[in-house]
């Protein structure tokens, strides 16, 4: 995880703040600072990120209204290798890609696509059914339903807002 | 977390002016693991989203190509909350070299994954000759 610096403000009001020339070392360092990070700015690296061959699959969360729907891209797995619990708040889903490839002992031209097991837990925004959870996987994506319970949709009610004072 | 989450992403594909999109949308490079052994080569690439009626594999001259359609609308009553990958086509061009043979290039799909798989030509085997003497 790298921590990105906040640029010195351009302008800061009169008097507040010392300027920049006052403190030449840490004048120094920022500029260094920036000079790296505009010379990496290029490149789709990070030296201080963390391990890129670590599984970790991408969702995306949206809602209907009355349910929420999740889904996952995990590519090349069996639907027994995937986990999926879910609690009144939140959903949790775990498992493993396991490294099919026959060809044992061969040599690798490029190794960009990654194994291993991982464990995704996302807080749910409301209350939801746990009961009336499905979950599908089909061509590589698995995707949730979770039902929201009658009382975060009665929570989530619009509240009309009326005039008065007149 | 924003660069951890950037390693995770899809890249989006480069786009060259060799070929111009027709269609609408954004096109992303899947992972591939390339593999070569005694008689193939093994390209295996990560396309979530696709099966065997949405992948295409062309082989033109020797360039090959593998493009696979993304079909995925959000349902109109839906909103998005959270998004990590995003939605599209996958596309990725290769060279291939002269010892594969075209006509035995075999694709397989399966739970998202392509799975291509390409022998190379026989090359006739290494005879030593004896000599004689004269």
């Amino acid at each position: 995880m790298t921590t990105r610096r906040i640029p010195p403000l351009a302008k800061r009001p009169q008097g507040t703040a010392r300027l920049p020339e006052e403190y030449p070392l840490l004048s120094l360092r920022t500029n260094i600072d920036r000079l790296f990070d505009h010379f990496l700015s290029g490149f789709d690296i990070s030296p201080f990120a963390a391990t890129p061959s670590m599984f970790n699959p991408s969702i995306d969360v949206a809602d209907s209204g009355r349910e929420l729907r999740v889904t996952v891209e995990l590519p090349g797995m069996d639907e027994k290798d995937i986990d999926v619990s879910v609690t009144q708040n939140s959903l949790t889903i775990r498992g493993e890609k396991k490294d099919e490839t026959e060809e044992k002992g061969n040599s690798y031209h490029r190794m960009e696509r990654v194994y291993g097991s991982f464990t995704r837990t996302i807080p749910l925004p409301v209350e939801v059914n746990v009961d009336g959870a499905k979950a599908n996987y089909r061509k590589g994506v698995l995707s949730i339903t979770i039902p929201k319970t009658e009382k975060a949709l009665k929570e989530a009610k619009k509240i009309p807002i009326r005039v008065s004072g007149k | 977390m924003a660069d951890k989450t950037k390693e995770i992403q899809k890249k989006e594909a480069v786009e060259t002016d060799l070929v111009e999109r027709t269609r609408a949308g954004k096109v992303y490079n899947p992972d591939v693991d390339i593999m070569e052994g005694k008689d193939k080569i093994v390209v295996i690439a990560d396309m979530p989203g696709v099966n065997e009626t949405s992948v295409e594999v062309t082989l033109d001259d020797n360039v090959l190509t593998i493009y696979g359609k993304v079909d995925w609308k959000m349902p109109e009553q839906m909103k998005l909350l959270h998004a990590e990958y995003g939605i599209g086509d996958f596309q990725r061009i290769f060279t291939i070299s002269g010892e594969i043979n075209r006509e035995k290039i075999q694709a397989r799909v399966r739970n998202g994954v392509l799975r291509l798989v390409m022998p190379k030509n026989d090359v006739p085997k290494m005879r030593k000759i004896a000599v004689k003497a004269g």
